[in-house]
């Protein structure tokens, strides 16, 4: 008799099935109270608020143009090359920064070796969305590259549409349940990388990425 | 040690060694002025936050609670299928599920997978089931290298400790702790800065995520419908061990089942606000498989091993079977008034405070582990902020039953609760009793000084004789 065959056994003999009630439905709408009352202009500032409370770095952008400067200047601090996921939108917007810069490389040309990867001064990669209610991004491992791109790198930079921006948690989850795509890895990313294990003292960038930044292109 | 645990001791008959050891080591933290303190500033600073993240992030938390506590049963009245479901699911993206009874037979599929890797090195992530399993020692008899990256669970690997508390493992080092231990053990500069010490536990485990052989994390929920498992940790040390090496190996007890996708909307927060005081903990991850074809990295090997070691049994006993809903945050470890005083280490089990007291003598032994549900006041603490509604203190009392009827209990201990319900019934016998002690009381000055001091006066009059008396005067 195997383990599994073991253990599902001693399970269904306590005859446990019909001792729990359905399962209750509820919205996050009346359960969070700090969910987002407003329409979705504002789920912009509402996003950028509790993002930054979290020690992100927002910002917004009405031009490809002033995205790019956006994020020259978010790199100038760093130093080493910056790896960019190989995304149609974002090629659009970067292609002129690529193009003049040693320092930006498109991932599907460009080492895969982690210890390469480990140099970089920043990843940049789209999201699949936002989430307003938290300040939260959720990525997933075949629209950013793999899982390696958006936590390697000391700096993490991801470049997104207010289209993407949802109130709550539960529209996020439910736009995943309505495609049928094939990923291994997501990810809900709450902030910059931390741990409080110290004397419970906060503090930055403990394994993944010690900046975190959001540049919302309006045009 | 005070006449009362010397007595109580005697009474119980579960005098294990474990026992004997409980007291020993609670008695000399109980003592320890400086450790007290240490975990009373880390339990205020989290009391802070959570009180404040309950009433910011919820409408009503006792609503919260409630659903959640809906949920879990109805994953648990279900939790046969919902295993199988999750299996299939899983497996069919080239994930491999195993099952093990006991903790050695999960400890038998990590030593053969590490053998047929020609594994060296082992990153990990903080998990409380490889503690459970004692996957380290395992792991150091095939003379293979275990980084722990969790900060906190790295400094008590440092310091060849256990962990002190499930969700803060090492909330009893202060910054000093800690930089002699990093200074004398990593070489590194001394400082008691926080953030240059976390920079120098970073810098030592960067390596290991880009050279280990195989990466092994727990999981915090598992999703039955969506064949997935989530990994909740705010370093992204948890990531980075889900990302770099080839092999994922995922260690999970089979408690942890929620149905859906959609009820992590509500137990991340959950869990974050319960555990941390945080609105959502900073990476919460979903992983449903090894890397899929058209994926540039992650582990080619996941395998995801589901562990009983007691659990089904817990499951089958309708008294502790709502022990099986705990999602592993602590609060009831915080909120407990013999935790704080005695601190993580004096439990000597793997989950300490309330949860690990209800549960260990199920999956480890009544005999050997039911005085921890003794040590408790009842206060009822743990109950009330349990996120789940896992009716903690009850359960204690419940443990204390069984442990006295399947025990050969004193026959001392059994004539004295005789003797003492003799004479509560009749008052006159109570009042005899009464100043037959005051008498007596003298007697306490045989005594060492610090345990007289347990012995309270006795008053002049007994309650029913003062109240007589006064009745009288009106």
């Amino acid at each position: 008799m195997s383990a599994k065959n073991n253990i599902l056994r001693r399970l269904r003999q306590a005859g446990m099935k019909g001792s729990a009630p359905d399962l209750p439905r509820w919205q996050d709408a009346s359960v969070f109270a700090d969910f987002p009352q407003t329409e979705s202009p504002d789920l912009n500032r509402h996003f950028a608020h509790r993002f930054e409370a979290l020690q992100g770095e927002f910002y917004q952008a009405g031009s490809a143009a002033e995205a790019r400067s956006r994020l020259l200047q978010l790199v100038e601090k760093e130093n080493g090359p910056v790896l960019v996921q190989p995304h149609e939108w974002l090629r659009r917007i970067l292609n002129p920064l690529a193009a003049n810069s040693e320092r930006f490389h498109y991932m599907d040309a460009y080492s895969q070796d982690s210890r390469e990867m480990e140099k970089a001064a920043a990843g940049i990669t789209t999201a699949d969305f936002l989430v307003a209610r938290t300040g939260s991004l959720f990525l997933r491992s075949h629209t950013a590259f793999g899982r390696r791109l958006s936590v390697l790198p000391p700096l993490h930079i991801v470049l997104a549409r207010p289209q993407q921006i949802v109130a709550s948690l539960e529209q996020g989850f439910s736009k995943l349940k309505k495609e049928n795509q094939p990923w291994s890895y997501g990810v809900l990313i709450t902030g910059p990388s931390r741990t409080a294990d110290i004397e419970k003292i906060l503090v930055l960038g403990a394994h993944g990425p010690k900046r975190l930044a959001v540049i919302l292109v309006t045009e | 040690m005070s006449p009362f645990a010397t007595f109580w001791r005697k009474g119980n008959s579960s005098s294990s060694g474990e026992h004997r050891s409980f007291l020993r080591r609670a008695e000399l933290r109980a003592h320890d002025d400086t450790h007290r303190h240490k975990i009373l500033k880390a339990i205020t600073s989290y009391e802070q936050a959570v009180g404040t993240m309950k009433h910011s992030q919820f409408r009503h938390w006792q609503q919260a609670r409630h659903l959640a506590a809906q949920v879990k049963a109805y994953a648990l009245a279900h939790l046969p299928d919902l295993l199988e479901t999750f299996e299939k699911i899983i497996s069919a993206r080239g994930a491999t599920v195993l099952w093990a009874e006991t903790a050695e037979e999960a400890r038998e599929h990590i030593r053969r997978i590490v053998r047929s890797q020609n594994a060296r090195k082992v990153v990990k992530s903080k998990s409380m089931t490889t503690e459970e399993i004692g996957l380290n020692e395992m792991l150091q008899a095939e003379k293979v290298e275990v980084w722990e990256s969790d900060l906190g669970e790295l400094i008590v690997q440092i310091a060849g400790e256990k962990p002190y508390h499930i969700v803060t493992p090492a909330m009893h080092k202060s910054k000093a702790d800690i930089a002699k231990l990093f200074h004398e053990k990593l070489g590194a500069p001394y400082t008691e800065n926080a953030e240059a010490l976390t920079m120098v536990a970073r810098r030592h485990l960067r390596k290991a995520y880009i050279t280990a052989d195989i990466g092994i994390t727990g999981a915090n929920f598992i999703i039955a419908e969506e064949g997935a498992i989530v990994m909740t940790e705010n370093e992204g040390n948890g990531r980075l061990t889900m990302a770099c090496p080839p092999v994922h190996v995922v260690i999970v007890g089979i408690e942890k089942v929620i149905p859906r996708l959609e009820h992590l909307s509500l137990f991340l927060p959950l869990l974050a606000t319960s555990g941390t005081g945080q609105q959502l903990t900073c990476y919460n991850s979903i992983v449903r498989g090894p890397r899929s074809p058209a994926e540039p990295d992650g582990p080619e090997t996941m395998i995801v091993i589901l562990l009983d070691n007691g659990r089904s049994r817990l499951y089958g006993d309708p008294e502790f079977h709502q022990s099986l809903r705990c999602i592993r945050c602590g609060a009831c470890l915080n909120a407990c008034p013999v935790y704080r005083t005695i601190g993580g280490h004096a439990y000597g089990t793997t989950y300490q405070g309330p949860i690990g007291a209800v549960i260990s003598p199920h999956l480890w032994g009544m005999e050997k582990w039911s005085h921890l549900s003794f040590a408790s006041s009842l206060c009822g603490a743990c109950t009330d902020v349990c996120p789940v509604e896992i009716d903690l203190h009850h359960l204690l009392l419940k443990n204390r039953r069984r442990a006295v009827q399947a025990a050969k209990t004193g026959k001392g201990w059994k004539f004295g609760f005789r003797l003492w319900a003799f004479i509560m019934r009749s008052r006159r016998l109570v009042h005899l009793a009464h100043h037959l002690g005051r008498s007596l009381q003298w007697l306490r000055r045989v005594l060492p000084r610090d345990q007289a001091a347990h012995i309270p006066d006795l008053a002049r009059q007994t309650f029913a004789e003062w109240w007589k008396q006064h009745e009288r005067q009106k």
